[in-house]
């Protein structure tokens, strides 16, 4: 049995616009997008690039679009006989093929401080730690921030998904030192605007509801702030 | 594992449970796949849940409810005990560089226990990080490296690209290594297959001169990645063969068929292993540091 996989080409370096180029694989039970992928690094094409690393779907390295949805090809599972598309992460500037230029998104992230300012208690219990355990299974896949709507507009004073995880994660561990919302409003992505459309709920592999799990959270703490 | 041992079972050492499931499925008792089952849905899935949310996700990905059914396992290579020697504040042999983690060997003995891999990364990340800030702080004067090192070094990295001739895939070359330790250098070791591993490694060494590289860029070329992998992969090996042949007993993780206890006087000892700049490896017995817990 086979299965066809069409990807699309390109080289910012070289200047290569993007074109398709279609693969045909052999196909296997179970197979995934990545065991596809390697496969025609392996046998067809070198020059094929993509990332990837632990291929089980803990890393958050491998994110891509399949047939204009946003997957972790580890998991994404390949049907036989059926051509699948797949081109890479929206709303970021593409580097090389399925390569991306995260930068964008990481630049936005360094305004979160996304990490612990530890302050006197540097032990929590578990039950403590559990208020944050959903935020802290975020793994940065930038699955969610390829479909917000919201990302691409500068006007708005927003962290995008992941900024927004991260700020609520932190606010959430009460070891964190830092005032998060003070912090958020001094960096300039203190508004919690969301467009309630729900796409980031639908393709966040680790089942995080961003509105309700993060923005929500932000909004009552901006809320209890009184502003 | 009532088979093996009837008191601890499935929560006997990790080498024990290891070298029983490869023993059942050698013995032909395994699956059809050649593993075996791992049942836990007698435990709360609720307790299912809160452990071990990973793995519960990791097996419903592909259509088994861990709560529910059983898993097929079978041993695989998890985690390298021994490694790069260390003090306790991650200094190397090497002036100026310190190490930390999987990479270094010592601090698990034969057998790791379970989370102690990550807690090694953040006791040895964090002692070996003061040392590096230490010695930073009082060698202040810089000397920049020979010009004649660094070119050396690019040539050594740009060598694997523009082979005319037929040249050597690293992928399948790294496969081959790959089969030659799982299989002589793996969980049932005896003397002549580990010599046979030894006499086959020191061929591959030499073989990597032949690897080369399909496309001839520095950027995005997963085969000269996987070349450089390679020779980094020969040296690890050849490393752990020579300690292997060199402890003539079992203890922990290492268990050779051919001394399959362990013995009390090698329990004074640790092995060691010297790899020259020429490619050259010598090994030896090196005395543990007995600690006079008394005083601490």
């Amino acid at each position: 049995m086979k299965t066809k996989i069409k990807i699309l080409r390109s080289d910012k370096t070289n200047e290569v616009n993007p074109y398709f180029e279609e693969y045909e694989v052999p196909y296997s039970d179970g197979m995934t997008v990545l065991d596809a992928l390697r496969y025609i690094q392996v046998e067809f094409d070198p020059s094929l690039s993509f990332r990837w690393e632990c291929s089980k779907g803990t890393c958050g390295t491998c994110g891509m679009m399949l047939d204009g949805k946003p997957i972790m090809s580890c998991h994404k599972h390949l049907e036989p006989n059926e051509t699948a598309s797949i081109t890479p992460l929206t709303r970021f500037p593409v580097d090389k093929d399925l390569v991306v230029d995260l930068s964008p998104s990481l630049d936005k992230l360094k305004l979160a401080k996304p990490y612990l300012v530890p302050g006197d208690q540097t032990i929590q219990s578990k039950a403590q730690a559990d208020a944050s355990r959903l935020l802290r299974s975020c793994m940065e896949c930038w699955l969610c921030v390829s479909v917000c709507p919201m990302v691409e507009d500068n006007r708005l004073n927003i962290a995008d998904p992941v900024g927004m995880v991260n700020l609520a994660r932190y606010y959430l561990d009460v070891r964190d030192n830092l005032d998060r919302p003070e912090l958020a409003q001094e960096a300039g992505i203190g508004s919690y605007i969301c467009d309630k459309c729900q796409l980031c709920v639908n393709v966040c592999p680790k089942g995080i509801n961003i509105p309700k799990d993060a923005i929500q959270i932000l909004l009552e703490a901006d809320h209890k702030n009184g502003s | 594992m009532s088979r093996y041992n009837p008191q601890r079972m499935e929560l006997a050492g990790r080498d024990e449970v290891a070298r029983a499931i490869y023993n059942e499925v050698l013995s032909g008792r395994g699956t059809a796949n050649g593993g075996v089952y791992l049942d836990i849905s007698h435990v709360d899935a609720t307790v299912i849940e809160d452990r071990l949310p990973d793995m519960l996700e990791q097996f419903l990905n592909v259509g088994v409810d861990i709560r529910k059914t059983p898993m097929e396992v079978y041993p695989s290579m998890h985690h390298l005990c021994g490694g790069v020697k260390i003090d306790e504040w991650g200094k190397t042999s090497v002036l100026g560089l310190y190490a930390a983690g999987e990479v270094t060997g010592g601090i698990h003995g034969g057998n790791r226990l379970g989370g102690n891999a990550i807690a090694e990364c953040q006791v040895f990340g964090r002692r070996s990080a003061l040392s590096a800030i230490d010695f930073a702080k009082n060698n202040s004067k810089l000397v920049p490296p020979d010009e004649r090192d660094l070119n050396d070094e690019l040539e050594r990295i740009a060598g694997f690209l523009y082979k005319q001739n037929d040249f050597l895939p690293p992928e399948e070359f790294g496969d081959q290594l790959r089969d030659v330790m799982w299989n002589k250098v793996g969980i049932a070791r005896t003397k002549e297959g580990m010599a046979e591993a030894r006499a086959e490694l020191n061929r591959m060494a030499k073989e990597t001169v032949s690897l080369g590289t399909r496309l001839q860029t520095l950027r995005y070329n997963t085969d000269l990645v996987n070349c450089l992998e390679d020779l980094n992969m020969i040296m690890v090996a050849r490393a752990i063969v020579e300690a292997a042949l060199l402890r003539q007993d079992s203890r922990g993780a290492h268990y050779r068929m051919d001394y399959p206890e362990p013995n009390p006087e090698w329990s004074k000892f640790n092995t060691q292993v010297i790899l020259g700049a020429d490619g050259s490896i010598s090994s030896s017995k090196i005395p543990v540091v007995e600690l006079d817990m008394s005083t601490n």
